[in-house]
């Protein structure tokens, strides 16, 4: 099998990978440096999903995402759930001598929102006041996770389309109060970021200047649709002009980060996600040829 | 199906001693913002979030609620869509979507596993048909349903386990009669005095004819996972009396009959992967 394999991921776009696309890159060993698993929808007890999941774990780095823990819930945490995510967690496939964290996905993320509803379940990222007692109800949640996995996570900011009146942090202060008091790392969402420009008059780029550069471990950009009152996080359309200007700017700020192309809704032919892996690559390429420069005057 | 583990009872209990009235304030605000998302959501009822929130003119709070609310909606009603294809077609899309509006304000969600959700569609059909006069003429809509909710759980059942032939073939024969078959987790039984085989496979997209199949009057159903993909198989009904027994545990001893009126003994059934294991009554 040619060496498709980069030493890094830190410096290399990936894309989310959807079941229309698994058996041609599959076939056809399409290059790919990294993938996004959404793992929610990789628990099945066995059939096609865990063969594809064997294959995909075996032969690309991967990283897990997941939507369904309601972190910021105050219902239990699920520790069986959390139990199938840590063996996934401890697959062995990939390997790749000299890469880091060989063997095993490299992490796993999930998002600072609920999602439980008492019994109920929303299915949907619903966003936390930002408020001193979330803080700690959320931070104190994530230890237990991290506990629980024996590893740090990243947690990611969300999206939102309404702000509640009891508010007393910027959404960028809210998020660095969080990962400094968890001590866990950060998924950087530039597209979520830019919704909620849109939705309630913030300035993104001062939450992301907010935010502790070096707990950035991963960025995501997507594409959203707009309403025209409003905008959705709709994962629908290519990432939009001022997101990646935004993400330009983003980059000068934390250096070169693994970056990932999410796209859900309307998933498109391989080819037009890979060239949009190809655009966040060639930023990431920029900024890691400037760090290189900088280094070298210094 | 998921159940609390020790872990978390243990770290609860040691927040609420270290933290104590602090914590209770905390949650239960939380808990207030969560209530108002379930009334919103599963209830239509936004007065409670509303009232939480910031407004403008061009983005009001009712508007800010409900693209909530239309997301976890339509999340379910497109789980439904995507679960009950073949009823989605016998009743047309808008149609479907109606019936998908009555189940999801019926069936809020109970489980974090999308998979899981669309469980007691089947009854609620069987229900409706009952009561309205539209669906008269669509009776086996409901097995359809059924059929469909079987294709779905063998796609994610557990793969099977190899049949213990060297432990079987060591037992003495003074043990056989109490011996109970395992039936592959991938395999669903159904019966319909409809011919909702045939109705489903004239709504697949598979290049086979179905203008030669026998419309039987009354089917016996085998949904078994097979090459990855869910399958679902006419069987005759002294196969299904068969491997209905073995799935509800009848041990050998009792078999006899049904085996006998078989057209595939045990061996084959083992060398089918259809019967998996085996263990003692």
């Amino acid at each position: 099998m040619p060496s498709i394999l980069p030493h890094s991921i830190a410096t290399q776009a990936g894309i989310g990978l959807r079941t229309q696309h698994i058996n041609q890159i599959l076939d056809q060993r399409v290059p790919v440096p990294w993938f996004e698993l959404l793992v929610d929808n990789w628990l099945a007890d066995g059939g096609l999903t865990q063969r594809y999941l064997d294959e995909i774990i075996e032969r690309y780095p991967v990283t897990l995402h997941g939507v369904g823990l309601s972190l910021g819930g105050t219902e239990p945490l699920d520790f069986t759930y959390l139990g199938e995510i840590k063996a996934i967690l401890q697959l062995s496939g990939f390997n790749n001598g000299g890469f880091e964290n060989s063997n095993k996905p490299l992490w796993y993320s999930e998002h600072l929102c609920f999602s439980q509803l008492q019994s109920h379940y929303s299915h949907d990222l619903l966003p936390l006041p930002y408020t001193d007692e979330s803080v700690k109800h959320i931070a104190n949640r994530i230890q237990q996770v991290q506990d629980f996995l024996g590893c740090q996570m990243l947690v990611e900011n969300v999206s939102s389309y309404l702000e509640y009146k009891e508010n007393s942090f910027s959404e960028g202060e809210f998020i660095h109060a969080i990962v400094e008091e968890a001590d866990c790392n950060l998924l950087l969402d530039v597209n979520n970021f830019y919704v909620n420009q849109v939705n309630h008059g913030q300035d993104a780029f001062q939450q992301i200047r907010a935010l502790p550069h070096k707990r950035v471990k991963e960025i995501h950009l997507a594409g959203f649709e707009d309403k025209q009152t409003h905008v959705v996080d709709a994962h629908n359309n290519p990432v939009a002009d001022e997101v990646w200007d935004l993400y330009k700017q983003t980059l000068a700020l934390t250096g070169p980060v693994a970056t990932l192309i999410e796209w859900d809704n309307d998933v498109p032919e391989l080819d037009i996600l890979l060239n949009e892996r190809q655009k966040a690559q060639c930023f990431l390429d920029k900024q890691t040829a400037s760090v290189t420069t900088s280094e070298k005057v210094a | 199906m998921k159940t609390l583990r020790q872990n978390n009872q243990l770290s609860n209990r040691s927040l609420g001693n270290q933290q104590g009235n602090q914590l209770d304030n905390k949650q239960s605000n939380l808990q207030k913002i969560q209530q108002a998302y379930s009334q919103a959501i599963y209830q239509a009822d936004t007065n409670a979030l509303e009232l939480l929130i910031h407004g403008t003119t061009d983005f009001t709070t009712r508007t800010r609620v409900d693209v909530y609310r239309n997301n976890t909606l339509g999340t379910l009603k497109q789980t439904l869509a995507d679960t009950y294809p073949v009823c989605e077609m016998l009743v047309g899309k808008n149609y479907f979507k109606q019936l998908g509006t009555a189940y999801v304000r019926q069936y809020p969600s109970t489980d974090r596993n999308l998979d899981h959700y669309g469980s007691e569609f089947p009854l609620t059909l069987q229900n409706l048909i009952e009561q309205r006069d539209e669906l008269q003429k669509l009776a086996y809509l409901a097995d359809v349903a059924q059929l469909e909710w079987c294709l779905h759980q063998a796609y994610y059942a557990p793969n099977r386990t190899v049949f213990d032939f060297e432990r079987f073939s060591n037992l003495g024969s003074e043990q056989h009669e109490n011996i109970v078959f395992k039936l592959a987790d991938d395999i669903y039984l159904m019966e319909s005095p409809y011919p909702i085989y045939t109705i489903w496979l004239s709504h697949q997209n598979s290049e086979e004819n179905t203008d030669d199949l026998d419309s039987e009057p009354h089917n016996y159903i085998m949904v078994h996972r097979d090459s990855w993909q869910a399958q679902a198989l006419l069987i005759d009904e002294a196969l299904y009396l068969l491997l209905n027994a073995i799935k509800q545990n009848t041990p050998l001893s009792k078999l006899t009959d049904l085996l006998e009126n078989s057209p595939m003994d045990i061996v084959t059934l083992i060398q089918q992967g259809f019967v998996t294991g085996f263990e003692f009554k």
